[in-house]
């Protein structure tokens, strides 16, 4: 399997009123195609930070980051955010869905962002149907119970067939019938897609559908990532 | 059409902002709508006027009533003294009477007018169509002699003759033309005019034998920068020649030039009010952007980060803004319009609609809106999608 992901001791903070904070310090990590990675560790100790980082929302202060051998910290934002658009997609735990649009416009945009010209509408509603939504396409996501719009999440997520799908606590929010069919789900999209998926979480009931755990703790302040 | 439907969306998800910012571009769309209107009706009148004025920069000389003969200039003086002293201009001599036209009928004029001239109110009354403009003006018309006479008097003259055309006129026994009418919109420019109405006659007589006392001599000066040298001449041989005489001499040169400085302050005062509306509508449409961008700071950061570039936000986002302005600066350039019309109306002015208003109405509010809309939006170039999401989260 080949690494898709590195990073070498990547360092971040954040300067507030002259004082500087470290959200995560001199963390390093590798990646394959095809894998499925939960990252835990204590509340406020940098995964979603790191998370973040890795999908190209942030950027690190300091440390290497490799995609596919290619240098992201070198990349400006432009191309950063190209990276991004052709290669990721994102779950997050408060589903973050554009409220005034329908499930079927806000799955659509995704697809209509990477391609302005491809037909968004057939395709959205066929993965709505994969998730068991087609009733609900018009919907507003409002209307939707927390697990309906957790799915809605996954369909946008993968609907551009992204190779890294990053989720920052997608069963934070949900009961835990609903957080095993999701977990379910993302452990299927990455057998039968090859899909990359990160996910961060800090239970370990579900860090256990993943391949690989990677927790992170605080060793004389600096957050230390460990399988 | 996805587009359309995607930025209608938009619009509608924002209804109490899109509301907002219509109202506020409407509402400059209308005041600078109305600015530009209200600054052609009151200025292009001015600036006909001086045309005018400039066309045939004239001098006249008014000869105050006296009461015994030295205080008098008779035609026979004017020509003596007066006349031909001014080459290359021509001059006039004219004698003007403000009287009833009755009275002169009565005083057995008949025969003394080459034409007649009547006010807009006959031609309203009778609902024929006749020439309009000046006619008071010798040196614009060749008549030496002429009765403006004003409708109420002229439809009790008709009555007299009730089957013979609407556009002749019976004085005494004889029948004229009626040479035109003279329009309302001139009222104000001609002294006495409210006379009109019941009475009012002038001629101007420079045939009529040398004995007659004039009261007005007017001097066709083409050139405005010969006007001081022209006065100065004229007051010179008047102190010489008739000290008693009391005079006025109204330089029409110099009261063109008075008239271009009032009109360039009038139009800097309109410029300037135009300017502030602008830059309040500008501001106001700034501001009104900024707010959006903090409202909708997450759904910025989701679109972000499900792959769409600043660019494509900020296309969309400008999109939504300017279908608002584009709609409310259309109906703010219709109401301004309207108002316009309406204070032009009541005002008694003469209401002069060009387009040139409504479509600098219309593309200095979309040009601003845009503009603010710009300024507003590089913030999405810096910004960071996660923070964007956190900052509402």
């Amino acid at each position: 399997m080949s690494e898709i992901i590195q990073l070498q001791k990547i360092k971040k903070t954040l300067t507030k009123r002259r004082q500087q904070h470290t959200l995560l310090d001199e963390c390093s990590l590798s990646v394959n195609q095809g894998d499925m990675l939960a990252i835990t560790g204590q509340s406020g100790i940098g995964k979603s930070t790191l998370l973040n980082i890795i999908g190209c929302l942030d950027f690190p202060t300091q440390g290497k980051y490799l995609f596919d051998d290619h240098d992201v910290t070198k990349m400006n934002i432009k191309q950063r955010n190209m990276l991004r658009k052709k290669h990721f997609g994102y779950i997050f735990q408060q589903y973050l869905l554009i409220e005034h649009l329908s499930v079927l416009d806000n799955v659509a945009l995704a697809l209509q962002y990477r391609n302005p010209r491809q037909n968004s509408c057939s395709e959205s509603k066929k993965i709505l149907n994969e998730f068991g939504l087609s009733n609900h396409e018009n919907h507003k996501p409002n209307e939707l119970s927390g697990g309906q719009q957790q799915r809605a999440s996954l369909a946008r997520a993968i609907i551009t067939n992204p190779r890294v799908l990053l989720a920052d606590e997608p069963t934070g929010a949900l009961d835990a019938h609903n957080s095993h069919l999701m977990m379910k789900t993302l452990k299927e999209i990455n057998q039968s897609r090859d899909t990359t998926i990160i996910l961060v979480t800090h239970d370990l009931e579900m860090a256990n559908y993943c391949k690989r755990t990677i927790t992170m703790e605080s060793i004389l302040g600096k957050a230390v990532a460990h399988e | 059409m996805n587009s359309i439907k995607t930025v209608l969306k938009g619009v509608f998800s924002q209804k109490t902002r899109a509301v907002l910012t219509g109202v506020s571009t409407l509402c400059a769309a209308a005041i600078i709508t109305c600015l530009v209107a209200f600054y052609h009706t009151a200025t292009d009148f001015m600036s006909d006027e001086i045309d005018r004025i400039n066309l045939g920069t004239k001098i006249h000389l008014h000869i105050m009533s006296g009461e015994d003969s030295t205080q008098q200039l008779t035609y026979a003086d004017y020509q003596q003294h007066i006349q031909g002293q001014f080459h290359p201009y021509n001059t006039v001599a004219s004698k003007t009477q403000h009287t009833d036209v009755q009275l002169n009928i009565k005083d057995q004029q008949n025969g003394f007018y080459e034409n007649v001239i009547t006010n807009a109110e006959y031609a309203e009354t009778f609902q024929i169509e006749m020439n309009e403009g000046r006619f008071f003006n010798k040196l614009d018309h060749p008549y030496n002699r002429f009765v403006v006479i004003g409708h109420e008097i002229a439809e009790s003259l008709r009555e007299n003759n009730p089957d013979k055309p609407l556009d002749t006129m019976f004085i005494g026994t004889n029948e004229y033309k009626i040479l035109g009418v003279i329009k309302e919109a001139a009222r104000g420019m001609f002294f006495g005019w409210h006379r009109t109405n019941t009475a009012m006659f002038t001629f101007l007589n420079h045939s009529d034998g040398g004995n007659i006392p004039i009261d007005q001599v007017s001097i066709q000066v083409s050139n405005p920068d010969d006007c001081p040298k022209i006065s100065a001449q004229l007051t010179s041989i008047l102190s010489d020649k008739f000290p008693s005489v009391r005079y006025q001499i109204d330089d029409m040169g110099k009261t063109a030039q008075d008239l271009k400085s009032y009109l360039f302050k009038i139009r800097l005062v309109f410029c300037v009010i135009g300017f502030v509306s602008a830059l309040v509508a500008g501001v106001n449409i700034c501001n009104s952007m900024f707010a959006i961008i903090a409202e909708r700071s997450k759904e910025i950061g989701i679109r972000l980060a499900i792959g769409a570039s600043a660019f494509q936000v900020k296309s969309l986002l400008t999109a939504e803004t300017g279908t608002v302005c584009l709609l409310s600066s259309m109906l703010g350039v219709a109401v301004g319009e309207a108002i316009s019309g309406l204070l032009v109306d009541y005002i008694e002015w003469e209401y002069r609609w060009t387009i040139e208003s409504s479509v600098i109405g219309f593309l200095l509010i979309n040009i601003i809106s845009i503009l603010s809309c710009y300024i507003a939006l590089r913030k999405i170039n810096r910004m960071n999608p996660i923070t964007a999401i956190q900052n509402t989260q």
